[in-house]
C-alpha cells in the first residue's frame, strides 16, 4: 500500500491534465532542463511535485494512522513570442510606411508572456480551490486543501524567447497508514574473508554465512 | 601604415562579413531597410550571427535551451547607428540556420542591457517575431 501523499499526486495531475482542455500541460514531475519552445503559447506547462511534508508529533496513534501535513508544488512556465504583422515586415515590395506601421502595431512577448503567466496561474487556481474539487479526485478525504502561495519570477533576460516561471503552492491534511516494510529474506554471503591471525596454519578463521567458523 | 585602428577595422571585416558573414537587415522604426554595407554598396549587410545557448532561472535554478540569437556588425557598416533608447523598435532580418540558403526571418532587437559596442562592432540580441492574430 502506498502512502497516500503519492495517491494525491497522481490524482492532483489527472485532475489537472482533464481540466487542461488544450490550454496547458500536466507533468507529474520535476524536469533537469527543457527548451523555451517546449512551454510556448498554449504548450506552457505546469509541473506537479511534492517537495515535502510533515508528521505533527503527537497528530497521531503510536501505530498509526498518522496524519500527514502536505505541501504540493506547482510550478508553471510559459514562454511567448513579439506579435507582428509579418507579411508586412518579410515582404520586400513593402513601403516604408507599411513597415513603420508594422512595427508600431507590434505586441512585445514581454507583455504578452506576463498576461499568459497570470491567465495561466488563475486557470491553476481556480481547478484547486474549486468546491467540486474538494478531495482533488481522491475517492478519501483530503483535509485544509489551501492554495496558500502564489509567486511570479523575473522575466529570463536572455533567449529570444520571453519566458516566465513561477509557482503555487497548496497544503493538504490526510492520513497515513502505517503498514510497514517487511522486506525479503535474502540469501546470506559467504564473505571469505580471512582474519589476521599472528599463526596462520592454526588460526585461519573464516567468516561464514554469518558464523565463526574455526578450522 | 593605416594604424592600430585601420588594423582592427580591417580585421572587423574578415571576422564579421568574411566567412563567418551571414547577410542581415535593418528596419528602422520609421520602416526604412538597409540590405547593403555602408561600407560598399555592392555588398550586402553583414553579421557575425550566433545561435543557441543555455539559460538558467536564477531563481529556480532550471535550465532552459533557448534560441538566443546575436547578431555583430561592423558599425562603420551601418546607414545609422539604432538609437539604444529605442532599440525594441528596430527589427533585424537574419537566417533562421546558418545552413546556406536558410530563409531569412524577421527579430525583434531586444532591448534587454546585453547588447554591447567595442572596437568598431556593436551586437544585438534578437527575439523571434510571430505572425500577429
Amino acid at each position: 500500500m502506498t502512502m497516500k501523499f503519492r495517491t494525491l499526486k497522481a490524482s492532483i495531475v489527472t485532475l489537472l491534465g482533464n481540466a487542461a482542455a488544450g490550454r496547458f500541460r500536466t507533468v507529474g514531475y520535476q524536469e533537469k532542463a527543457q527548451t523555451g519552445d517546449q512551454v510556448l503559447d498554449s504548450s506552457r506547462v505546469v509541473r506537479v511535485f511534492y517537495p515535502g511534508g510533515e508528521f505533527p508529533l503527537g497528530s497521531g496513534s503510536l501505530s498509526g494512522p498518522m496524519q500527514h501535513d502536505i505541501t504540493f508544488a506547482f510550478r508553471m512556465s510559459v514562454s511567448k513570442t513579439n506579435q507582428a504583422d509579418l507579411s508586412v515586415l518579410d515582404n520586400d515590395s513593402a513601403t516604408e510606411s507599411q513597415r513603420q506601421a508594422a512595427i508600431l502595431a507590434m505586441e512585445t512577448a514581454d507583455d504578452l508572456v506576463d498576461d499568459a503567466w497570470d491567465e495561466f496561474a488563475d486557470i491553476i487556481y481556480q481547478i484547486l480551490m474549486d468546491a467540486r474539487n474538494l478531495d482533488l479526485g481522491m475517492a478519501t478525504r483530503v483535509g485544509n486543501r489551501w492554495v496558500e502561495s502564489i509567486t511570479k519570477n523575473p522575466i529570463l533576460g536572455k533567449g529570444d524567447l520571453a519566458l516566465l516561471t513561477g509557482q503555487a503552492t497548496m497544503t493538504a491534511r490526510v492520513e497515513e497508514i502505517v503498514t510497514g516494510e517487511t522486506g525479503t529474506t535474502v540469501e546470506s554471503i559467504d564473505m571469505g574473508v580471512d582474519t589476521f591471525s599472528p599463526d596462520e596454519e592454526e588460526h585461519d578463521t573464516v567468516v561464514r554465512s554469518g558464523t565463526l567458523n574455526e578450522y | 601604415m593605416g594604424g592600430l585602428r585601420a588594423i582592427i577595422e580591417a580585421d572587423q571585416y574578415e571576422i564579421l562579413e568574411g566567412d563567418f558573414g551571414l547577410p542581415v537587415e535593418l528596419i528602422s522604426p520609421a520602416g526604412a531597410k538597409q540590405t547593403k554595407s555602408a561600407n560598399n554598396p555592392t555588398e550586402d549587410l553583414q553579421a557575425m550571427v550566433v545561435y543557441c545557448s543555455v539559460t538558467q532561472d536564477p531563481i529556480t535554478g532550471e535550465e532552459f535551451v533557448m534560441g538566443n540569437t546575436s547578431a555583430t556588425i561592423r558599425i562603420s557598416s551601418l546607414d545609422t547607428v539604432p538609437d539604444e533608447n529605442n532599440l525594441e523598435k528596430w527589427i533585424c532580418r537574419a537566417p533562421e540556420s546558418n545552413l546556406v540558403g536558410a530563409p531569412m526571418v524577421s527579430h525583434k532587437i531586444s532591448s534587454a542591457p546585453v547588447h554591447g559596442k567595442s572596437f568598431g562592432r556593436v551586437t544585438y540580441y534578437l527575439e523571434r517575431i510571430a505572425q500577429s492574430s
